[in-house]
């Protein structure tokens, strides 16, 4: 069955075979694959749409806004709280900028919150979670998840009013005090993922092959542990922004002139119901790009979801 | 012949919900070199913690109440780390029982293959050699446990292999380090009839070729009877018969290995095989005496209260029980 003398081809020929198949070939491959089973659901092409639009929007505020100039101080108090018109499609506020433009910026400030909380909250929590969960038992498991049990203890949202009010008011501050609140849910959920994977056979067979521990961990065990992190991570875009915007909406996060989705709201809150239209139109914005990433977020978990073998 | 493993008066349990239980209960037996082991007993009687504690890769919850396990003079169970991976990095390979679980999903075969030969003794050879040795080395290995195409292999995900295929890649990977000692727990379960035998086939090749110690732990008799040169009978966590393969096979002595000899289907007389009622018995509280008594059928007194001690039948064969006397 077995030959004695093995036949080696040259290196020539194992380099020839292996290109074969080029590497973009198989990302193509890849993505197909991805889309086929995320847009099986098609609630989650919706949301795809939705968060790709925001997004899109978001990044290209300056030239997709009727007025952009209106993002900032700006005052024309002859067009002030007009109705929604072809001029103004979501109308004016009290100081008279065009509400559509303001929103359409208030996206832009709202990712940019996403932007640098989740990069700076997800590394620290998925570290911290798959430090305790894989020395489980051990001293580092019991400081890690007793000080994000602490976290976790007060709603996110009073935490992150609580730290934020200690502050001065601004949009750095409002990002410190979300990181400060998020961190601990990412490690609670690598902490769950890797406590379940490490019994597994290939764990124990990286640990008898000598590898350190820090290798098991970070290229065997979190790999297999980044499906719920990523589904976790799009669902979070959402969240954040809503936490974000709760923030401005009591005054603790971006200061008036900024055109924050969730300031907006507070300034129009009080020329309800008459001029309804300077508070509902960022609501809804926020309401929409929520529902986008949520939706967003149950495609990505079908793509990881589906069976493996 | 020189003697490779000694595993002595070995006892082991675990921690439970219920209380400490006492799952090895001083097993000893020992594998010369170059020969073919067998280790047979029913799900649950310990034989996968006997090979673990082989490696030390005790989950952990487990408890080593004493004994010793002697691989070439050293004591695994007390040596230190470092001593601990070069036994494992060069002398000892594991097969395990699920080829599905075993390998990294998420990691390409050449990279599993790549990373053991690294941390292998076969890096000596690697030394100052491009990344293309590695890979020749890994497609050498892939067609010795007779895959086919080991090009393609080399390039899949776990997932886009079947489980001969996977099973054959674990048996590749147990291959970079299983120098002296080749421990495979239940490497045929999970698989279909006809990848058994062929699985089994190159297990049994490489072994000849590479003059490797194994110890082969299964719940099949027949297969295990034609495979392997010596077998010990393990119950309840108990070595309670060994003996050379046909001996067990043939004249087996041991109520238990009696019945499992009965339990296989035969081609020839009665078709229907005998099974053995009853179920192993709790490790948390063990029986006092022998573990078997709940479902022996020639039950007497002192099986209640004395432990059966090891009755010479012939010069390889023996057995641990009450009917022969002890």
């Amino acid at each position: 069955m077995v030959s004695g003398a093995l036949e080696v081809k040259s290196m020539q020929e194992l380099r020839v075979e292996r290109l074969k198949v080029s590497r973009i070939e198989l990302w193509k491959d890849s993505i197909r694959k991805w889309w086929f089973r995320f847009s099986k659901s098609p609630l989650s092409v919706v949301g795809f749409a939705i968060s790709a639009t925001c997004v899109a929007l978001a990044i290209l505020a300056p030239i997709v806004a009727p007025y952009p100039e209106h993002a900032g101080w700006y005052i024309n108090l002859d067009e002030a709280l007009q109705p929604p018109s072809l001029k103004h499609p979501f109308g004016t506020d009290h100081y008279g900028r065009d509400v559509l433009s303001r929103v359409i910026f208030g996206m832009r400030y709202s990712f940019i919150l996403v932007a640098v909380v989740l990069p700076l909250v997800i590394p620290t929590g998925v570290i911290l979670g798959v430090l305790a969960g894989y020395f489980r038992g051990s001293l580092i498991d019991y400081v890690i998840m007793r000080l994000s049990d602490i976290f976790v203890s007060v709603p996110p949202l009073v935490m992150a009013l609580a730290i934020a009010s200690v502050m001065k008011p601004s949009m750095i501050n409002s990002m410190i005090a979300v990181s400060i609140t998020w961190w601990p849910w990412y490690a609670r959920l690598a902490y769950s993922a890797v406590s379940s994977q490490k019994n597994e056979y290939y764990v124990i067979y990286a640990e008898i092959t000598g590898m350190s521990k820090l290798r098991i961990m970070f290229r065997e065990i979190l790999p297999n542990c980044l499906g719920p992190i990523l589904t976790k991570a799009t669902l979070d875009v959402g969240w954040v922004i809503l936490v974000g915007a709760a923030l401005s909406f009591v005054g603790l996060g971006a200061q008036p002139p900024t055109p924050d989705l969730g300031t907006m709201v507070a300034e129009g809150s009080h020329l309800l119901p008459a001029s309804w239209w300077v508070t509902i139109f960022p609501a809804m914005t926020i309401s929409i790009i929520i529902l986008g990433f949520n939706l967003l977020g149950d495609g990505i978990k079908d793509i990881f979801t589906e069976e493996r073998y | 012949m020189e003697r490779l493993l000694a595993v002595e008066n070995l006892s082991v349990g675990y921690r439970t919900y219920r209380g400490r239980s006492k799952v090895l209960d001083s097993v000893s037996f020992e594998v010369l070199r170059g020969e073919k082991v067998g280790i047979i007993g029913e799900t649950g009687c310990g034989k996968t913690t006997l090979l673990r504690s082989v490696l030390r890769i005790l989950p952990p919850n487990a408890l080593i109440y004493g004994g010793k396990v002697i691989f070439k003079g050293i004591d695994i169970l007390s040596s230190s780390h470092d001593n601990l991976n070069k036994l494992r990095r060069e002398s000892i390979g594991i097969i395990f029982q699920d080829p599905m679980s075993a390998l990294n999903p998420f990691l390409r075969v050449r990279d599993q293959l790549y990373d053991a030969i690294k941390y292998s003794k076969l890096i000596e050879g690697y030394k100052g050699k491009s990344k293309d040795y590695l890979r020749e080395l890994s497609i050498n290995l892939l067609k010795e446990v007779a895959l086919p195409d080991p090009q393609r292999v080399l390039d899949s995900y776990p997932f886009q292999l079947s489980g001969g295929m996977r099973q054959r890649v674990c048996i590749a990977l147990a291959l970079t380090r299983a120098n002296e000692l080749l421990l495979a727990d239940e490497p045929t379960t999970n698989l279909d009839v006809t990848i058994q035998e062929q699985v089994l086939n190159i297990i049994r090749n490489l072994v000849e070729e590479r003059k490797l110690s194994v110890i082969l732990v299964s719940h099949a008799l027949g297969m295990l009877s034609e495979f392997v040169d010596r077998i010990y009978v393990m119950y309840a966590g108990q070595m309670i018969e060994s003996g050379r393969a046909e001996e067990i096979f043939f004249d087996p002595k041991h109520p238990y290995t009696r019945a499992l000899v009965a339990s296989a289907p035969k081609l020839i007389g009665k078709w229907e095989a005998e099974a053995l009622f009853g179920r192993v018995p709790d490790y948390v509280n063990p029986p006092e005496g022998c573990r078997f008594q709940s479902r022996c059928p020639f039950i007497k007194e002192e099986c209640r209260v004395i432990k059966p001690s090891p009755q010479k039948i012939s010069e390889t064969h023996w057995v641990a029980c009450h009917i022969y006397g002890g």
